[in-house]
């Protein structure tokens, strides 16, 4: 059995009385003393900060980088600016998902590419055995560290410490900045559904300095430290899926509802497939579930009457909605908002109804 | 540190029994409630039922994952703690308190003898 990665910042999670639990080959915190309502709802009222430095960056750069990518991801990455971002994914050759990924245009002909954390080396050796000749790909992952700022109060704590005016950024847009004294990229990205919030990426040596400058800024303003519970109760209210839950090789993108996502005119790695799946009729939708108090797991089975009509693919309680919500993949006859299903959760029926996404909107900035 | 009362007795699944009389109150413990983080929902026993020694007579659930409660004694249940239902973070808030799960008659009491006492359950809980 491998050792377990960690991040910089693991001895700083342990001082704070984190519980660490293993994500994808890497120990992370679950939660720390606070546990994850508090956390998820300092995110939403104040301001969350997450260790995400598990998760990969990579650096496609070459005359050909564009024409690479193109050939690979489902999103048209044509006309992006200088530090703007899609949000597309990579498939095989049955349209399935290989991961999910923020792809940034970078002055040049560079794009630099935020993956999963247990997806990263499968990503770089599917991105390197596509890619033109003159065209390279750097795993940053040695050298960088990735935090996530992210609440109403993300531009207050990051003005006490960067003088560039990072409230003008637009979603999905990355510049360089020094925050805390260390040279950053910020893009305003995120996985908690947060209007305002941010993603730094900094030296990985910079890790407990940037860490420590964030937490002494926001502390006065409410900002807590957030682990992965949390992380996963933002992202499920809004609805933003997880690899390995509502995206896999088991899964397409049409699937997943995610069809903004692929651009069917485009020649890539699984656009075949998907063409003939969107001909044919997507048989499969992911819907968001409704329930009462009771939380229904990834794996629960869904039925319409007597009929196993789907399953579970993350469930949890939502605290800023009160109710216990989940994202299931079900036959498309049943994915109409409104339709009334049930979970058998050990041997009784929750009832669960069909709403609209997301369960949660961030208000506007 | 966790809260371990005196005059309670402990489980090795981490139940606290009061006795309060011929009635045993029964609840989890502080190091329990606070490794299970919130607690959002929790599947109380039906009154009436019967639940044996250390076997599963509920259910408690955290944001992350469902957890089974053990019965620390073998006994009918005479009553359960309805208020858990809508509000379930009081076995967060004060679980030796009003949260309390379950109360039921033991038909063995001599299986009190194998519960450990404050004294022994703050030990097991530093192993």
């Amino acid at each position: 059995m491998p050792v377990a990665n960690r991040t910089a910042l693991y001895d700083t999670h342990i001082a704070l009385g984190a519980k660490v639990i293993d994500f994808g080959g890497w120990d992370m915190p679950v939660d720390y003393p606070t546990h994850i309502i508090q956390e998820h709802n300092a995110t939403r009222t104040a301001a969350g900060l997450f260790d995400t430095g598990h998760m990969g960056e990579l650096l496609v750069e070459g005359d050909n980088a564009l024409e690479s990518l193109q050939a690979i991801v489902t999103r048209d990455l044509a006309g992006m600016e200088d530090g703007q971002g899609r949000y597309t994914l990579l498939t095989t050759g049955e349209g399935t998902v290989i991961d999910d990924l923020i792809i940034f245009k970078q002055p040049g002909n560079n794009y630099y590419i935020v993956t999963n954390a247990g997806t990263r080396e499968g990503d770089a050796a599917h991105i390197r055995s596509h890619l033109m000749k003159g065209v390279t790909l750097t795993d940053l992952l040695p050298e960088t560290h990735k935090l996530d700022l992210q609440g109403p109060k993300t531009w207050e704590i990051l003005e006490k410490l960067c003088k560039t005016p990072l409230r003008k950024l637009k979603r999905f847009r990355m510049i360089n900045a020094d925050v805390a004294g260390i040279p950053s990229i910020v893009s305003r990205s995120g996985y908690t559904g947060e209007t305002c919030g941010v993603e730094l990426f900094f030296p990985k040596n910079d890790a407990v300095k940037m860490w420590n400058a964030l937490m002494d800024a926001g502390k006065p303003l409410g900002l807590l430290p957030c682990g992965l519970g949390a992380r996963d109760t933002l992202r499920l209210e809004c609805c933003l899926p997880l690899y390995g839950h509502e995206l896999s090789l088991q899964i397409t993108p049409l699937e997943a509802g995610l069809d903004w996502a692929v651009s069917l005119e485009k020649k890539f790695i699984g656009a075949v497939a998907l063409r003939r799946q969107k001909q044919d009729g997507v048989p499969r939708a992911l819907v968001a579930l409704k329930l009462g108090r009771q939380p229904a797991r990834a794996d629960t089975p869904v039925f319409s009457g007597d009929k196993n009509v789907g399953i579970v693919t993350s469930g949890t309680f939502g605290p800023s909605v009160g109710y216990a919500i989940a994202l299931a993949l079900v036959e498309t006859a049943s994915s109409a908002v409104g339709t009334n299903l049930e979970l058998e959760v050990r041997g009784n029926r929750l009832p669960a109804t069909v709403v609209e996404k997301p369960f949660y909107k961030s208000p506007k900035a | 540190m966790s809260n371990v009362p005196a005059g309670l007795k402990y489980s090795k699944e981490h139940e606290w029994v009061k006795m309060d009389g011929a009635v045993a109150v029964i609840g989890i413990t502080d190091h329990a409630q606070g490794a299970l983080g919130d607690i959002v929902f929790v599947e109380l026993p039906k009154v009436g039922k019967v639940v044996e020694y250390m076997k599963p007579a509920g259910v408690v659930e955290s944001v992350k994952a469902a957890s089974d409660i053990y019965s620390p004694l073998t006994g009918k249940i005479i009553a359960v703690n309805d208020g858990l239902t809508k509000s379930p973070e009081q076995i967060n808030q004060d679980c030796y308190g009003t949260g309390w799960i379950f109360k039921l008659e033991p038909t063995k009491p001599a299986e009190l003898a194998n519960l450990l006492d404050d004294k022994a359950y703050t030990a097991f809980l530093s192993k």
